[in-house]
């Protein structure tokens, strides 16, 4: 079996900053360039191709270039996604189940 | 190596058990008290507990500070039974209209510990309602929109769990 670990799935750092959560919302209403989403939440286009990074490398969007333009898009992966919904509550639950047990094992005999 | 077994049912529910080398009394104190939780629901990150009201409508806030950002997730306890039942909803600030629903916790003595079985359920949202709730969560980091969603549980996990 994989060990999880305490790294967080890429999802999760993804959607763990507001900024890209706006993203996906606004994503979600239609198509939009780099150039655009800079505008629309007030930032450097080198900030705003960072934040659509992310989202790319966890599948949340995708991006393609058109010409000078990079139009991005909600990815393969929605958010929707049972599969992602269930792989996300997963790797948490074992994660804190398995820390949960490491704890009972090194305090075993030191009662309140 | 987890120790956990897993079982989905259906799309929108997961189910894993476990056995702990302890008494039950043991375990329930290490998942209510907030000292105790502290040392283990972070995953290894600093977790700073900022509410756990351990009774039926109080609010629970643990707050994970991992090197990837700072996890928010909360809810409010529905059922509490020490050591051997505890019923609580639960909502990711991460994750608005998604990551939220109801998780059932029971324990029951076995040989060698006790197993303790969760079960998460989520809701599913109608698309409108999960945009609408993606557009808030965007504004207010998804705080308001969580505890206010809390208070919609997913009440058919219970209905099913107890059938078992």
């Amino acid at each position: 079996m994989v060990q999880y670990g305490s790294r967080l799935d890429d999802a999760f750092g993804a959607l763990s900053d507001p900024t890209r959560r706006g993203i996906l919302e606004r994503l979600g209403r239609g198509d939009a360039s780099v150039t655009e989403l800079a505008d629309r939440f007030g930032m450097t286009l080198t900030g705003m191709k960072k934040h659509v990074a992310i989202l790319e490398e966890a599948g949340l969007v995708t991006t393609e270039k058109i010409g000078r333009v990079r139009q991005c898009r909600l990815g393969p992966r929605r958010l929707d996604d049972e599969a992602m919904w269930i792989t996300q509550y997963r790797r948490m639950l074992e994660a804190r189940l398995d820390r949960l047990g490491e704890f009972l094992a090194r305090t075993k005999g030191r009662e309140r | 190596m987890s120790k956990s077994k897993v079982t989905k049912q259906g799309d929108r529910e997961i189910r894993v058990e476990r056995v702990f080398d302890a008494p039950r009394e043991r375990v329930w104190s290490a998942m209510t008290e907030s000292k105790l939780i502290a040392q283990w629901w972070g995953r290894g990150h600093k977790l700073v507990v900022e509410s756990n009201d351990v009774k039926p409508g109080g609010k629970w806030r643990f707050v994970e500070h991992a090197p990837e950002g700072v996890f928010g997730f909360e809810g409010r306890f529905r059922e509490v039974k020490a050591p051997e039942r505890l019923v609580l909803t639960f909502g990711w600030d991460g994750m608005p209209g998604h990551g939220h629903g109801r998780e059932l916790r029971r324990s029951r003595p076995v040989a060698g510990g006790v197993e303790w079985r969760c079960a998460r359920a989520g809701r599913r949202l109608r698309e409108g309602r999960r945009r609408a709730e993606w557009a808030r969560a965007g504004a207010s980091c998804g705080r308001e929109s969580t505890a206010a969603r809390a208070r919609r549980p997913a009440d058919d996990l219970r209905a099913r769990e107890d059938r078992r």
